[in-house]
């Protein structure tokens, strides 16, 4: 005995087409008109148009939208990158006063030449002796001069409570030979401000090894300067190649 | 008597002559400085522009942990909200049934389940909000403390005071005589500031900016920058604040204020 016998079944009846029957096929084949066909010209025609100058503008064709593009509509480009390139730039660009200047005094020698030097616009006189760096300041305006003069030209920022307690001009200049020239301030570590440092690797003045650079930190770094290097190299190989042809 | 009544005379007379004579055994003797300098400067160059004499109970105190200690924990405890509410054993969801018979289980005594010996067991002295966790501090104690954080700040050499209308240079065209920037043709607010970040090495550094009046400019463009720079009007500054940040740039007006609210006299 079959099920259809047992159980009332529910016919199902898939239809291939949903949709109604249209009757006149014409118009659906006529929606869809052909745009207009241009003209085609005589060459002549044209060749007149271009000499005279009345050359028609070219027309965008209807229904073309242009394309905005922006950064993200890039596959490939980094977006995060080419922003903080911008930002870099940027940063680059912007005027700041930079009165404590970039290259950091980095010999006794030009210390001293930097400290004659802030005499002069302290006191309008050069020093006649070593002694003379050694007289008190008179007044606070010398000494604002001097000091000003003196962190500016050496790169590095005097604190106040050593500008007030320093009272020679000497002891000033003494001050950036054992803080700044022996590389104590460059070694210190704010985290660790009473750290001792048992390395006896000896560097010239003005020069440190940062210990505290991480692994990740000096890996990314060295990967910099290899990609750098390739790039020279690729470029030199470039000029070298072009060099040859022009030859 | 007579004799003893002698001895003391003879004695005070050598005291009176041994405080003669120290004075005479300490000819370099001198009264502590009474001011100390710190530097005006220039934002965002920090360019310097004159130097102003400031009292050393302001900024040369020496330091007294005990002072700072105190100060910060009057401030921490004023700064409790107090909103915890605890459940009594009164309060706690458990029956007061007993959990054990009193004798013969093995075990140690037990009340009920809403025990604060228990594990899941009630808060013993429980409280209702608000609870209350202020405490007091002589006026006079907390401003030592406070001038001797300005004074470790400035010691370390991160306390920069900004100003310099009437000073000896002359101000630069990109810098102001306040704590506050404004965009130039060539940049905007914030790329300025991210600029001294970086001249001065201040990327990971906690930063106190304590100003004199609201400075639209500053909050504006140090938004990148929030987590840590902390931009607090004079009237607001407190101790924690003070030590916890890596360099103080304080406006000289709020400077001054400071020094007149925190001074003893």
């Amino acid at each position: 005995m079959g099920l259809r016998r047992q159980y009332d079944v529910v016919k199902s009846v898939r239809y291939l087409h949903s949709s109604g029957v249209r009757q006149d096929i014409i118009s659906w084949l006529t929606r869809k008109k052909q745009p207009p066909k241009e003209e085609v010209k005589d060459v002549k025609e044209v060749m007149n148009s271009i000499e005279s100058g009345s050359t028609p503008s070219i027309s965008e064709p209807s229904g073309s939208a242009r394309l905005s593009l922006t950064n993200d509509d890039f596959i490939g480009v980094d977006v995060n990158e080419l922003e903080r390139k911008e930002r870099e730039e940027m940063l680059k660009s912007t005027p700041f006063n930079q009165w404590l200047r970039s290259r950091k005094v980095s010999s006794e020698q030009e210390l001293y030449q930097i400290a004659l030097d802030a005499y002069k616009v302290a006191f309008e006189a050069s020093p006649n002796d070593r002694e003379a760096l050694d007289r008190p300041f008179p007044d606070l305006v010398s000494k604002f001069k001097f000091s000003k003069y003196l962190q500016s030209k050496t790169g590095y920022m005097l604190p106040d409570y050593k500008l007030t307690t320093l009272s020679t001009p000497l002891k000033l200049v003494e001050w950036y030979e054992v803080e700044v020239l022996t590389g104590k301030r460059l070694k210190f570590n704010e985290a660790e401000p009473n750290a001792i440092d048992l390395s006896n690797v000896e560097l010239p003045a003005n020069v440190y090894v940062d210990q505290s650079a991480t692994v990740k930190d000096r890996k990314r770094t060295f990967n910099k300067i290899l990609r750098e290097v390739e790039a020279l190299e690729s470029g030199r190989l470039q000029q070298a190649i072009e060099k040859a042809k022009n030859d | 008597m007579h004799g003893s009544r002698t001895l003391s005379n003879i004695a005070r007379r050598f005291v009176r002559y041994q405080s003669v004579k120290a004075s005479s055994r300490l000819p370099n003797a001198a009264e502590p400085p009474m001011f100390t300098l710190a530097t005006i400067r220039a934002f965002p160059s920090l360019e310097p522009m004159s130097f102003v004499p400031v009292p050393t109970s302001v900024l040369g105190a020496p330091l007294r942990r005990d002072l700072l200690w105190r100060a910060v924990v009057y401030e921490n405890d004023n700064k409790r909200v107090g909103s915890s509410n605890p459940p009594g054993r009164s309060e706690n969801g458990f029956s007061r049934r007993k959990v054990l018979p009193q004798k013969g289980s093995g075990r140690a005594r037990a009340g009920d389940a809403n025990s604060p010996t228990r594990n899941n067991g009630a808060r013993a002295l429980a409280r209702n909000a608000p609870n209350d966790y202020t405490t007091e501090l002589p006026r006079k104690v907390y401003s030592l403390a406070f001038n001797n954080a300005l004074s470790y700040q400035y010691k370390r050499g991160n306390l920069f005071v900004i100003g310099g209308d009437d000073s000896m240079s002359t101000v630069n065209d990109l810098d102001f005589t306040k704590l506050d920037i404004s965009p130039t043709a060539e940049s905007t607010g914030d790329v300025i500031f991210e600029k001294f970040m970086q001249e001065y090495g201040l990327g990971k550094k906690k930063l106190l900016f304590v100003i004199n009046e609201p400075r639209e400019g500053l909050f504006e463009f140090t938004e990148k920058f929030k987590d840590t720079v902390n931009i607090v009007q004079k009237e607001f500054v407190d101790v924690n604040d003070l030590l916890k940040a890596h360099r103080v740039l304080i406006e000289l007006d709020a400077l001054e204020y400071l020094a007149v609210t925190h001074s003893l006299r």
